[in-house]
């Protein structure tokens, strides 16, 4: 039993290891491509914001809402 | 083919809360997709230049959190096309709202954000300006 349990926690370690190894070569590629292939840019957004705006249901936007400037008007204010 | 828009409710609540003209440049945007995707806008030209379009994945390398942007911007899809408005302090000159870059392309302070999750199937989920400025700055600013 206590060879089983030394075997289970073994395993976790190793499985914690190599997790962590993924996680942290995975954040090195990231850094590597976008140092070393990305153009300049100053592009950033609001993170909180997008997620905010991402968890909430979206709704599709009609296509006789774009046939005039009143039609656009009338379907915003709905 | 058939092209599919969807919106966000905080995209929807602030596009009511622009003017005329901003409404105008965003529907011009929808409606350009709407008729030939992204084909359409694309070459879309205002004074004989592209509107830049791109996908959100290149964060600025100054930014603490650009790993995680990155990432997310990648995971959700994230796009963004220049918007066209304001011209502060006429910096912005063509089309009252863009301004032309390196590249030869017209850029603006504000983004619209969509996910392009098809070629023809995008969701409009956000509009802000960048990088992220103070709102009152840029209302005082209109007044003045």
């Amino acid at each position: 039993m206590n060879t089983l349990t030394a075997s289970k926690t073994h395993f976790q370690a190793v499985n914690l290891f190599f997790h962590k190894l993924y996680n942290d070569l995975s954040n090195k590629i990231t850094v590597f491509k976008i140092k070393h292939f990305s153009e300049k840019t100053d592009f950033t957004y609001d993170l909180e914001a997008m997620n905010k705006a991402l968890n909430s249901p979206s709704s599709i936007v009609p296509k006789s809402a774009l046939e005039s400037d009143e039609s656009f008007e009338k379907w915003l204010n709905e | 083919m058939q092209y599919k828009i969807e919106i966000k409710p905080i995209f929807k609540e602030k596009l009511k809360n622009f003017g005329m003209a901003e409404k105008i440049k965003i529907k011009r945007f929808m409606d350009e997709f709407s008729k030939g995707g992204f084909q359409s806008i694309d070459n879309y030209l205002i004074q004989s230049y592209k509107v830049r379009n791109k996908s959100s994945d290149d964060i600025s390398k100054e930014d603490n959190d650009f790993i995680v942007k990155t990432k997310h911007a990648l995971k959700h899809k994230l796009w963004h096309y220049h918007a066209g408005f304001y011209n502060i302090n006429n910096e912005y000159p063509i089309d009252n709202g863009y301004k032309l870059s390196d590249k030869k392309d017209l850029v603006s302070q504000w983004l619209i954000h969509y996910q392009k999750l098809s070629d023809s199937h995008i969701v409009l989920v956000d509009i802000m300006p960048h990088p992220p400025l103070n709102i009152l700055a840029i209302q005082a600013d209109k007044v003045n």
